[in-house]
Protein backbone atom coordinates (compact mmCIF):
# COMPACT_ATOMS: atom_id res chain seq x y z
CA UNK A 1 0.00 0.00 0.00
CA UNK A 2 1.46 2.90 -1.00
CA UNK A 3 1.77 6.38 1.72
CA UNK A 4 -0.08 8.78 1.31
CA UNK A 5 1.03 12.05 -0.81
CA UNK A 6 -0.29 15.37 -0.02
CA UNK A 7 -0.79 17.90 -3.09
CA UNK A 8 0.44 21.23 -2.28
CA UNK A 9 -0.78 24.37 -4.12
CA UNK A 10 2.21 24.40 -6.65
CA UNK A 11 1.14 20.71 -7.32
CA UNK A 12 -2.52 21.96 -7.72
CA UNK A 13 -1.26 24.59 -9.91
CA UNK A 14 0.15 22.42 -12.26
CA UNK A 15 -2.22 19.90 -12.40
CA UNK A 16 -4.87 22.45 -12.92
CA UNK A 17 -2.56 24.34 -15.47
CA UNK A 18 -2.24 21.75 -18.00
CA UNK A 19 -5.42 20.79 -18.33
CA UNK A 20 -6.85 24.13 -18.56
CA UNK A 21 -4.29 25.88 -20.54
CA UNK A 22 -4.02 28.72 -18.41
CA UNK A 23 -0.38 29.99 -16.70
CA UNK A 24 0.90 28.67 -13.60
CA UNK A 25 0.38 32.03 -11.84
CA UNK A 26 -2.77 33.06 -13.09
CA UNK A 27 -4.15 29.11 -11.88
CA UNK A 28 -2.17 29.51 -8.36
CA UNK A 29 -4.28 33.26 -8.17
CA UNK A 30 -7.40 31.03 -9.31
CA UNK A 31 -6.73 28.81 -6.51
CA UNK A 32 -6.27 30.80 -3.45
CA UNK A 33 -9.26 33.76 -4.86
CA UNK A 34 -11.64 30.25 -4.94
CA UNK A 35 -10.84 29.78 -1.44
CA UNK A 36 -10.78 32.54 0.27
CA UNK A 37 -14.09 33.63 -1.36
CA UNK A 38 -15.37 29.91 0.35
CA UNK A 39 -13.82 31.13 3.05
CA UNK A 40 -15.41 34.82 3.38
CA UNK A 41 -18.77 33.12 2.43
CA UNK A 42 -18.50 30.40 5.56
CA UNK A 43 -17.70 33.52 7.63
CA UNK A 44 -20.42 35.62 6.63
CA UNK A 45 -23.14 33.41 6.19
CA UNK A 46 -22.21 30.22 7.74
CA UNK A 47 -22.69 27.95 4.17
CA UNK A 48 -21.27 28.09 0.78
CA UNK A 49 -22.07 24.79 -1.84
CA UNK A 50 -19.29 24.19 -4.55
CA UNK A 51 -20.51 22.41 -7.45
CA UNK A 52 -19.11 19.16 -8.10
CA UNK A 53 -17.06 19.35 -4.53
CA UNK A 54 -19.54 20.11 -1.46
CA UNK A 55 -20.93 22.35 0.99
CA UNK A 56 -18.81 23.86 3.56
CA UNK A 57 -20.65 25.06 6.71
CA UNK A 58 -19.46 26.55 9.72
CA UNK A 59 -20.49 25.16 12.91
CA UNK A 60 -19.85 27.02 16.53
CA UNK A 61 -16.68 25.10 16.66
CA UNK A 62 -15.34 24.18 13.36
CA UNK A 63 -15.90 24.02 9.74
CA UNK A 64 -17.71 21.18 8.44
CA UNK A 65 -17.82 19.05 4.53
CA UNK A 66 -19.86 17.41 3.02
CA UNK A 67 -19.22 16.20 -0.18
CA UNK A 68 -21.55 16.19 -3.53
CA UNK A 69 -22.65 13.24 -5.31
CA UNK A 70 -20.58 13.92 -8.14
CA UNK A 71 -17.23 14.41 -6.26
CA UNK A 72 -18.45 11.54 -4.04
CA UNK A 73 -18.67 9.42 -7.69
CA UNK A 74 -15.58 10.18 -8.69
CA UNK A 75 -13.89 9.52 -5.76
CA UNK A 76 -15.63 5.59 -5.51
CA UNK A 77 -14.88 5.35 -9.38
CA UNK A 78 -12.47 3.03 -9.07
CA UNK A 79 -14.83 0.48 -6.98
CA UNK A 80 -17.73 1.58 -8.96
CA UNK A 81 -17.56 -2.05 -10.71
CA UNK A 82 -18.14 -3.63 -7.32
CA UNK A 83 -21.42 -4.06 -6.28
CA UNK A 84 -22.79 -5.82 -2.66
CA UNK A 85 -23.08 -9.11 -2.71
CA UNK A 86 -25.35 -11.02 -0.36
CA UNK A 87 -23.91 -13.46 1.34
CA UNK A 88 -25.35 -16.88 2.03
CA UNK A 89 -25.21 -18.25 5.41
CA UNK A 90 -23.05 -20.83 5.13
CA UNK A 91 -21.00 -19.20 2.72
CA UNK A 92 -17.27 -18.32 4.02
CA UNK A 93 -14.93 -16.48 2.01
CA UNK A 94 -12.23 -16.76 4.06
CA UNK A 95 -12.07 -20.25 3.67
CA UNK A 96 -12.42 -20.50 -0.34
CA UNK A 97 -9.28 -18.24 -0.14
CA UNK A 98 -7.29 -20.56 2.05
CA UNK A 99 -8.23 -24.18 0.09
CA UNK A 100 -7.28 -22.83 -3.20
CA UNK A 101 -3.90 -21.99 -1.47
CA UNK A 102 -3.37 -25.69 -0.44
CA UNK A 103 -4.79 -27.45 -3.66
CA UNK A 104 -1.09 -26.64 -5.84
CA UNK A 105 1.06 -28.19 -2.67
CA UNK A 106 -1.33 -31.20 -2.60
CA UNK A 107 -0.73 -31.91 -6.45
CA UNK A 108 2.92 -31.41 -6.12
CA UNK A 109 3.13 -34.96 -4.10
CA UNK A 110 1.73 -36.91 -6.84
CA UNK A 111 4.58 -35.16 -9.42
CA UNK A 112 7.04 -36.75 -7.53
CA UNK A 113 6.58 -39.44 -6.10
CA UNK A 114 5.74 -40.85 -9.25
CA UNK A 115 8.79 -40.11 -10.27
CA UNK A 116 8.01 -39.74 -13.77
CA UNK A 117 8.38 -35.79 -12.97
CA UNK A 118 7.29 -34.50 -16.56
CA UNK A 119 4.38 -36.79 -17.36
CA UNK A 120 2.26 -36.21 -13.72
CA UNK A 121 3.29 -32.25 -13.74
CA UNK A 122 1.21 -32.43 -16.82
CA UNK A 123 -1.71 -34.19 -15.96
CA UNK A 124 -1.74 -34.19 -12.30
CA UNK A 125 -4.29 -37.05 -11.46
CA UNK A 126 -4.92 -38.86 -14.77
CA UNK A 127 -1.74 -39.66 -16.31
CA UNK A 128 0.60 -41.21 -13.60
CA UNK A 129 -1.85 -43.77 -14.08
CA UNK A 130 -1.61 -43.92 -17.89
CA UNK A 131 2.17 -43.99 -17.85
CA UNK A 132 3.21 -45.59 -15.12
CA UNK A 133 0.94 -49.11 -15.58
CA UNK A 134 2.69 -49.86 -18.60
CA UNK A 135 6.22 -49.59 -17.75
CA UNK A 136 6.39 -50.24 -14.22
CA UNK A 137 4.75 -53.39 -13.65
CA UNK A 138 7.98 -54.93 -14.81
CA UNK A 139 10.53 -53.56 -12.69
CA UNK A 140 8.10 -53.20 -9.72
CA UNK A 141 7.88 -56.84 -8.55
CA UNK A 142 11.98 -56.70 -7.95
CA UNK A 143 13.28 -55.74 -4.96
CA UNK A 144 14.47 -52.42 -5.73
CA UNK A 145 11.37 -51.29 -6.51
CA UNK A 146 10.02 -52.13 -3.14
CA UNK A 147 9.99 -48.47 -1.80
CA UNK A 148 8.27 -47.67 -5.25
CA UNK A 149 5.47 -49.30 -4.74
CA UNK A 150 4.67 -47.08 -2.37
CA UNK A 151 4.67 -44.71 -4.77
CA UNK A 152 4.21 -46.90 -7.43
CA UNK A 153 1.05 -48.53 -5.36
CA UNK A 154 -1.27 -47.11 -8.02
CA UNK A 155 0.61 -49.04 -10.61
CA UNK A 156 0.15 -52.16 -9.02
CA UNK A 157 -3.40 -52.88 -10.18
CA UNK A 158 -4.12 -55.53 -7.48
CA UNK A 159 -2.77 -54.06 -4.68
CA UNK A 160 -1.07 -50.96 -5.16
CA UNK A 161 -3.33 -48.86 -7.46
CA UNK A 162 -6.54 -48.04 -5.22
CA UNK A 163 -3.65 -46.90 -2.62
CA UNK A 164 -2.01 -44.37 -4.91
CA UNK A 165 -5.46 -43.51 -6.69
CA UNK A 166 -6.86 -42.68 -3.27
CA UNK A 167 -3.78 -40.94 -2.30
CA UNK A 168 -3.72 -38.29 -4.99
CA UNK A 169 -7.32 -38.07 -5.72
CA UNK A 170 -9.20 -38.45 -2.69
CA UNK A 171 -6.42 -36.45 -0.24
CA UNK A 172 -7.84 -33.22 -1.48
CA UNK A 173 -11.78 -34.69 -1.69
CA UNK A 174 -11.63 -35.74 1.48
CA UNK A 175 -9.44 -32.29 3.18
CA UNK A 176 -11.97 -30.36 0.95
CA UNK A 177 -14.99 -32.37 2.61
CA UNK A 178 -13.13 -32.01 5.63
CA UNK A 179 -12.76 -28.27 5.90
CA UNK A 180 -16.27 -27.00 5.43
CA UNK A 181 -17.65 -29.52 8.25
CA UNK A 182 -15.12 -28.23 11.37
CA UNK A 183 -15.84 -24.31 9.72
CA UNK A 184 -20.11 -24.84 9.58
CA UNK A 185 -19.63 -26.37 12.41
CA UNK A 186 -18.34 -23.39 15.20
CA UNK A 187 -20.76 -21.09 12.90
CA UNK A 188 -23.91 -20.82 14.26
CA UNK A 189 -26.50 -18.47 12.15
CA UNK A 190 -26.83 -15.06 13.48
CA UNK A 191 -30.32 -15.02 15.23
CA UNK A 192 -28.74 -18.39 16.81
CA UNK A 193 -25.76 -16.18 18.28
CA UNK A 194 -28.39 -13.50 19.36
CA UNK A 195 -30.66 -16.37 21.51
CA UNK A 196 -27.31 -17.53 23.02
CA UNK A 197 -25.94 -13.99 23.86
CA UNK A 198 -29.23 -13.45 25.54
CA UNK A 199 -29.33 -16.24 27.22
CA UNK A 200 -25.95 -15.59 29.13
CA UNK A 201 -25.62 -13.74 32.10
CA UNK A 202 -24.06 -10.38 32.03
CA UNK A 203 -21.83 -9.01 34.34
CA UNK A 204 -24.14 -5.86 34.70
CA UNK A 205 -26.85 -8.43 35.76
CA UNK A 206 -25.00 -10.04 38.31
CA UNK A 207 -23.91 -6.59 40.02
CA UNK A 208 -27.49 -5.18 39.54
CA UNK A 209 -28.77 -8.43 41.52
CA UNK A 210 -26.18 -7.77 43.91
CA UNK A 211 -27.25 -4.19 44.59
CA UNK A 212 -30.71 -4.92 45.10
CA UNK A 213 -29.70 -7.59 47.30
CA UNK A 214 -27.39 -5.43 49.37
CA UNK A 215 -30.14 -2.31 49.46
CA UNK A 216 -33.16 -5.17 50.97
CA UNK A 217 -30.97 -6.64 53.62
CA UNK A 218 -30.09 -2.93 54.43
CA UNK A 219 -33.56 -2.04 54.82
CA UNK A 220 -34.09 -5.40 56.73
CA UNK A 221 -31.39 -4.22 58.83
CA UNK A 222 -32.77 -0.95 59.44
CA UNK A 223 -36.47 -1.78 60.54
CA UNK A 224 -35.58 -4.58 62.79
CA UNK A 225 -32.99 -1.78 64.61
CA UNK A 226 -35.90 0.51 64.61
CA UNK A 227 -38.38 -1.79 65.74
CA UNK A 228 -35.67 -3.37 68.90
CA UNK A 229 -34.87 0.33 69.69
CA UNK A 230 -38.57 1.54 70.00
CA UNK A 231 -39.39 -2.08 72.34
CA UNK A 232 -36.57 -1.57 74.48
CA UNK A 233 -37.37 2.24 75.23
CA UNK A 234 -41.26 1.42 75.50
CA UNK A 235 -39.89 -0.65 78.05
CA UNK A 236 -38.10 1.17 80.12
CA UNK A 237 -40.46 4.03 79.48
CA UNK A 238 -43.83 2.24 80.65
CA UNK A 239 -45.03 3.50 83.43
CA UNK A 240 -45.70 1.71 87.04
CA UNK A 241 -48.65 -1.24 86.79
CA UNK A 242 -48.08 -1.73 83.28
CA UNK A 243 -45.26 -4.13 83.10
CA UNK A 244 -46.81 -7.12 84.27
CA UNK A 245 -44.34 -9.42 83.66
CA UNK A 246 -41.36 -7.85 84.73
CA UNK A 247 -42.80 -6.05 87.79
CA UNK A 248 -40.10 -2.68 88.67
CA UNK A 249 -39.95 -2.24 92.37
CA UNK A 250 -40.20 1.44 92.62
CA UNK A 251 -39.96 3.74 95.80
CA UNK A 252 -43.28 4.94 96.94
CA UNK A 253 -44.10 8.02 98.13
CA UNK A 254 -46.97 7.70 100.84
CA UNK A 255 -45.69 6.62 104.12
CA UNK A 256 -48.30 3.92 105.09
CA UNK A 257 -49.94 4.64 108.47
CA UNK A 258 -50.95 1.54 110.13
CA UNK A 259 -54.46 1.35 111.41
CA UNK A 260 -53.18 0.10 114.72
CA UNK A 261 -51.14 2.80 115.87
CA UNK A 262 -53.61 5.24 115.16
CA UNK A 263 -55.69 3.18 117.61
CA UNK A 264 -52.60 3.37 120.42
CA UNK A 265 -52.58 7.31 119.68
CA UNK A 266 -56.35 7.23 120.56
CA UNK A 267 -55.90 5.45 123.48
CA UNK A 268 -53.12 7.56 124.92
CA UNK A 269 -55.27 10.48 124.27
CA UNK A 270 -58.84 9.14 125.95
CA UNK A 271 -56.70 8.20 129.38
CA UNK A 272 -54.82 12.02 129.51
CA UNK A 273 -58.07 13.86 129.03
CA UNK A 274 -60.75 14.41 131.46
CA UNK A 275 -63.97 14.96 128.87
CA UNK A 276 -65.55 12.02 127.27
CA UNK A 277 -66.00 13.96 123.96
CA UNK A 278 -62.54 14.87 124.23
CA UNK A 279 -61.30 11.48 123.43
CA UNK A 280 -63.70 11.29 120.39
CA UNK A 281 -62.91 14.15 119.62
CA UNK A 282 -59.40 13.54 119.68
CA UNK A 283 -60.15 10.56 117.61
CA UNK A 284 -61.25 12.02 115.32
CA UNK A 285 -58.19 14.77 115.51
CA UNK A 286 -55.92 11.68 115.75
CA UNK A 287 -57.62 10.22 112.78
CA UNK A 288 -57.74 13.20 110.56
CA UNK A 289 -54.11 13.84 111.36
CA UNK A 290 -53.54 9.69 110.80
CA UNK A 291 -54.90 10.30 106.97
CA UNK A 292 -52.67 13.30 106.23
CA UNK A 293 -49.88 12.20 104.94
CA UNK A 294 -46.55 12.80 107.46
CA UNK A 295 -44.58 15.97 107.27
CA UNK A 296 -42.60 14.52 104.77
CA UNK A 297 -38.33 15.60 104.23
CA UNK A 298 -38.14 16.89 100.76
CA UNK A 299 -36.22 14.55 98.54
CA UNK A 300 -32.98 15.47 96.02
CA UNK A 301 -30.60 14.26 93.89
CA UNK A 302 -27.98 15.03 91.82
CA UNK A 303 -27.59 15.52 87.99
CA UNK A 304 -23.86 14.35 86.43
CA UNK A 305 -22.72 12.98 83.89
CA UNK A 306 -24.93 9.77 83.82
CA UNK A 307 -27.68 10.91 85.32
CA UNK A 308 -29.99 13.24 83.82
CA UNK A 309 -33.76 13.54 84.15
CA UNK A 310 -35.18 10.95 82.52
CA UNK A 311 -32.52 8.89 84.23
CA UNK A 312 -34.05 10.32 87.44
CA UNK A 313 -37.49 9.93 86.54
CA UNK A 314 -37.22 6.47 85.63
CA UNK A 315 -35.49 5.84 88.86
CA UNK A 316 -38.30 7.92 90.59
CA UNK A 317 -41.39 7.53 88.90
CA UNK A 318 -40.92 4.57 86.72
CA UNK A 319 -41.47 6.32 83.47
CA UNK A 320 -38.42 8.69 82.06
CA UNK A 321 -41.49 10.69 80.51
CA UNK A 322 -42.27 12.12 83.42
CA UNK A 323 -38.90 14.06 83.73
CA UNK A 324 -40.87 17.02 83.29
CA UNK A 325 -42.50 16.74 86.02
CA UNK A 326 -39.18 16.89 88.04
CA UNK A 327 -37.80 19.97 85.59
CA UNK A 328 -41.13 22.02 86.46
CA UNK A 329 -40.25 21.42 90.45
CA UNK A 330 -36.78 23.20 90.17
CA UNK A 331 -37.09 25.79 86.87
CA UNK A 332 -37.78 28.69 89.16
CA UNK A 333 -35.66 27.43 91.94
CA UNK A 334 -32.64 26.74 90.63
CA UNK A 335 -33.50 28.86 87.39
CA UNK A 336 -33.19 25.82 84.76
CA UNK A 337 -33.16 26.85 81.24
CA UNK A 338 -33.21 24.13 78.52
CA UNK A 339 -33.53 20.55 79.98
CA UNK A 340 -31.15 18.85 78.58
CA UNK A 341 -28.44 21.77 79.32
CA UNK A 342 -28.38 21.15 83.22
CA UNK A 343 -24.75 21.44 84.50
CA UNK A 344 -23.67 18.01 86.40
CA UNK A 345 -23.62 18.61 89.92
CA UNK A 346 -27.03 20.40 90.10
CA UNK A 347 -28.54 19.09 93.03
CA UNK A 348 -32.80 19.00 92.03
CA UNK A 349 -35.96 18.21 94.40
CA UNK A 350 -37.93 15.28 93.45
CA UNK A 351 -41.04 15.97 93.98
CA UNK A 352 -43.42 12.97 95.47
CA UNK A 353 -45.23 10.63 92.78
CA UNK A 354 -48.81 12.14 95.06
CA UNK A 355 -47.65 15.13 93.99
CA UNK A 356 -47.85 14.60 90.53
CA UNK A 357 -50.82 15.37 88.45
CA UNK A 358 -51.46 12.03 87.13
CA UNK A 359 -54.85 10.76 86.72
CA UNK A 360 -54.21 7.17 87.29
CA UNK A 361 -54.47 6.20 83.54
CA UNK A 362 -51.47 5.52 82.74
CA UNK A 363 -51.38 6.03 78.70
CA UNK A 364 -53.46 9.26 79.42
CA UNK A 365 -50.03 10.14 81.89
CA UNK A 366 -47.67 9.60 79.81
CA UNK A 367 -49.14 11.22 76.76
CA UNK A 368 -49.77 14.43 79.16
CA UNK A 369 -46.13 14.04 80.18
CA UNK A 370 -44.83 13.62 77.13
CA UNK A 371 -47.14 17.20 75.39
CA UNK A 372 -45.26 18.87 78.49
CA UNK A 373 -41.93 17.69 77.20
CA UNK A 374 -42.33 18.91 73.96
CA UNK A 375 -43.71 22.64 75.18
CA UNK A 376 -41.01 22.58 77.22
CA UNK A 377 -38.51 21.69 74.09
CA UNK A 378 -40.48 24.46 72.11
CA UNK A 379 -39.56 27.17 73.82
CA UNK A 380 -35.99 27.10 73.43
CA UNK A 381 -36.16 25.88 69.88
CA UNK B 1 -23.72 31.56 -0.79
CA UNK B 2 -24.27 29.19 -4.22
CA UNK B 3 -22.28 28.04 -6.44
CA UNK B 4 -23.26 30.72 -9.09
CA UNK B 5 -22.37 33.79 -6.75
CA UNK B 6 -19.00 31.78 -5.70
CA UNK B 7 -17.95 31.74 -9.58
CA UNK B 8 -18.98 35.28 -10.09
CA UNK B 9 -16.94 36.57 -6.78
CA UNK B 10 -13.79 34.45 -8.24
CA UNK B 11 -14.41 35.71 -11.56
CA UNK B 12 -14.87 39.19 -10.31
CA UNK B 13 -11.62 38.95 -8.48
CA UNK B 14 -9.46 36.97 -11.09
CA UNK B 15 -10.73 40.03 -13.65
CA UNK B 16 -12.11 37.07 -16.12
CA UNK B 17 -15.24 36.24 -17.44
CA UNK B 18 -17.97 33.68 -15.36
CA UNK B 19 -17.55 30.84 -17.83
CA UNK B 20 -13.82 30.75 -17.71
CA UNK B 21 -13.49 31.25 -14.23
CA UNK B 22 -16.62 28.38 -13.78
CA UNK B 23 -14.17 26.00 -16.32
CA UNK B 24 -11.78 26.24 -14.08
CA UNK B 25 -13.67 25.84 -10.69
CA UNK B 26 -14.63 22.35 -12.55
CA UNK B 27 -11.37 21.42 -13.93
CA UNK B 28 -9.90 22.42 -9.98
CA UNK B 29 -12.67 20.13 -8.54
CA UNK B 30 -11.78 17.50 -10.47
CA UNK B 31 -7.98 17.64 -10.17
CA UNK B 32 -9.10 17.55 -6.14
CA UNK B 33 -11.24 14.76 -7.02
CA UNK B 34 -9.24 12.76 -8.78
CA UNK B 35 -6.46 12.86 -6.60
CA UNK B 36 -8.26 11.47 -3.36
CA UNK B 37 -9.31 8.67 -5.71
CA UNK B 38 -6.07 7.67 -5.74
CA UNK B 39 -5.71 8.20 -2.34
CA UNK B 40 -3.79 11.15 -2.15
CA UNK B 41 -4.47 14.12 -0.15
CA UNK B 42 -5.06 17.59 -0.97
CA UNK B 43 -3.63 20.78 0.93
CA UNK B 44 -5.44 24.44 0.76
CA UNK B 45 -2.63 26.87 2.70
CA UNK B 46 -5.19 28.65 4.97
CA UNK B 47 -8.01 26.48 4.29
CA UNK B 48 -8.00 23.08 4.97
CA UNK B 49 -6.93 19.51 3.74
CA UNK B 50 -8.88 17.35 1.71
CA UNK B 51 -7.82 13.70 3.63
CA UNK B 52 -8.71 10.67 1.63
CA UNK B 53 -9.54 7.32 3.46
CA UNK B 54 -10.14 4.08 2.01
CA UNK B 55 -12.67 1.52 3.82
CA UNK B 56 -11.80 -1.71 3.01
CA UNK B 57 -14.16 -4.62 1.89
CA UNK B 58 -16.25 -5.85 5.04
CA UNK B 59 -18.89 -7.87 5.92
CA UNK B 60 -21.95 -6.06 6.97
CA UNK B 61 -24.81 -7.89 8.42
CA UNK B 62 -28.21 -6.47 8.72
CA UNK B 63 -29.95 -6.68 12.42
CA UNK B 64 -32.97 -7.20 11.53
CA UNK B 65 -32.75 -10.24 9.60
CA UNK B 66 -29.27 -11.35 9.98
CA UNK B 67 -28.62 -11.07 6.12
CA UNK B 68 -25.00 -10.87 5.21
CA UNK B 69 -23.25 -8.66 2.75
CA UNK B 70 -20.01 -8.47 1.06
CA UNK B 71 -19.42 -4.58 0.92
CA UNK B 72 -17.04 -3.15 -1.49
CA UNK B 73 -13.97 -0.99 -0.86
CA UNK B 74 -14.41 2.57 -1.15
CA UNK B 75 -12.82 6.15 -0.56
CA UNK B 76 -14.09 8.65 2.45
CA UNK B 77 -12.71 12.27 1.50
CA UNK B 78 -12.67 14.11 5.25
CA UNK B 79 -11.91 17.65 5.26
CA UNK B 80 -9.52 19.19 8.10
CA UNK B 81 -9.74 22.73 8.44
CA UNK B 82 -6.89 25.34 8.61
CA UNK B 83 -6.83 27.57 11.94
CA UNK B 84 -7.48 30.40 9.86
CA UNK B 85 -10.65 29.19 8.03
CA UNK B 86 -11.47 28.02 12.13
CA UNK B 87 -11.05 31.41 13.41
CA UNK B 88 -13.21 33.24 10.51
CA UNK B 89 -16.13 31.30 10.93
CA UNK B 90 -16.07 30.80 14.34
CA UNK B 91 -15.26 34.69 15.01
CA UNK B 92 -19.05 35.65 13.19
Amino acid sequence: MKAPVTLTIDSLADLLSAKTGAEKDVCIQFIREYFNVITEGVAAGGTVSARNLGTFHATSRDVTFGPDDVFTGIVNAPFAAFPPIPLLDDEDIEHEVVAEEEYPEQEQEPVTVANTEPEPESIPETEPEMVIVPDEPLPEPGPATEPEPVVNEPVAEPVIIPQPQSAPEPEPEPDYEEQPEPEAEPEPTFAEKRREARKRPTRCRMYVMMGIMFVVGLLTGLTLGYLWYHKINAFFSAPIGSMEKNPVVVMTDTIPVPAETKTVAVADTILLSDSIQEPAAKVEKTDTVAAKPKPRQPRYDVVDKRTYLATLARRYYGCADYWVYIYEANKARKNLRHPDRIAPGTKLLIPYTDELPLTGNDSADVLAAKRRGTAVYAKYK
Amino acid sequence: MDNRSLISKVAKRTQSDVKTAGAMADALTRIIADSNAALDNVAIPGFGTFIALKNDEHIETDPKNGQRTLMPPSVTVTFRSAVKLRKAATSR
